[in-house]
């Protein structure tokens, strides 16, 4: 057990830290507190802008209106995003399950995939509304 | 189909397989514009992993059949069997359990010499199971809940399609309503 000298020393020393000086490692370390991505803000993201500014051209291409295409694009855009997740997840729970990957990470990676569930919900629900409106407008 | 961009598959999984689904799918609802193709690709979406968490779920099961006869081999012996070495207890049967899974006529064999131990295939798989239930409870969930979507995303197919027959109803009584007044004028 560290003595209370130590332990005086520690919380010192620690004071003194300043967190991540270069670029990379700040970049390293905003991305601390992600889990799965899955509640960022999207338009941060180029990838995501241009794949959702292709979504949304081709539920324009049908017909539907600018402010509707966008959204159902965002929420087609989510959706993609939520299964890429869940793919990942249930990658390593198969791995797990079948021996091949450690078995300790089963139950876990199952409460990951369940907490992911809301992100799900929220969309498909979303994505209901968004498509019962634009049946509405055409 | 291309433009709805590639699924989210595992590692190994055939997107040609995939592909086919929501073909066959968006043909058999006759899938006219981008919402109808969507909605075809998520029912295929919930199709696909609804068949992935019953292939996680076998494969859960499996594994810890295997751990069970492998245990029991350890543990317990034949009574009129041949004589074993100490190896054979410490790797052997970590293969015969092994071999149990992939070869029929030799797992057969296991069964007889664990049944003849006092341990039949049902208090196998009962043991497995009661090995991995927590676990077994959250895939029968996500199991449940992919079922929930898969009908939820039919439901809505069956509505827009009631939708079409709604409007189409309402215009056809539009243009027979137009004719009488055109003949009564």
């Amino acid at each position: 057990m560290a003595s209370e000298k130590q332990i005086s020393a520690n919380r010192a020393n620690a004071l003194k830290g300043r967190g991540p000086r270069s670029v990379g490692g700040k970049a390293r370390a905003s991305k601390n507190a992600t889990r799965h991505g899955l509640a960022a803000i999207i338009w941060k993201q180029a990838s995501a802008v241009s794949s959702i500014e292709q979504l949304t051209q081709l539920f324009r291409a049908d017909g539907y209106s600018e402010q509707n295409a966008r959204l159902a694009a965002v929420v087609e855009y989510q959706t993609k995003s939520i299964r890429s997740v869940r793919s990942r997840i249930g990658v390593q729970i198969f791995e797990a399950a079948d021996g091949r990957g450690p078995v300790e990470t089963l139950a876990e990676n199952l409460r990951r995939l369940q907490s992911i569930d809301r992100y799900e919900k929220r969309m498909a629900s979303l994505k209901k509304r968004v498509f019962q409106e634009m049946q509405r407008e055409i | 189909m291309k433009l709805l961009g590639p699924p989210a598959l595992w590692r190994g999984e055939s997107r040609n397989q995939y592909d086919a689904i929501l073909l066959g799918m968006a043909i058999s609802v006759g899938a006219r514009d981008i919402i109808d193709w969507v909605s075809v690709n998520d029912l295929t979406y919930h199709v696909w992993d609804g068949r992935r968490l019953q292939t996680i779920k076998a494969a859960l099961i499996l594994a810890k059949q295997i751990e069970v006869i492998e245990g029991l081999l350890k543990s317990t012996y034949d009574q009129a069997g041949p004589e074993r070495d100490a190896i054979y207890y410490i790797s052997g049967v970590k293969n015969d359990a092994r071999r149990w899974a992939t070869d029929s006529e030799f797992g057969s064999e296991i069964d007889d010499r664990l049944a003849a131990r006092g341990h039949d295939s049902a208090s196998i798989l009962a043991r497995a199971y009661s090995l991995c239930a927590t676990e077994l409870q959250a895939l029968d969930k996500a199991i449940a809940d992919r079922e929930l979507r898969r009908m939820a995303s039919l439901r809505e197919i069956c509505r827009r399609d009631e939708f079409l027959a709604r409007r189409l109803e309402q215009t056809s009584q539009e243009i027979i309503d137009g004719e009488f007044s055109e003949a009564g004028a």
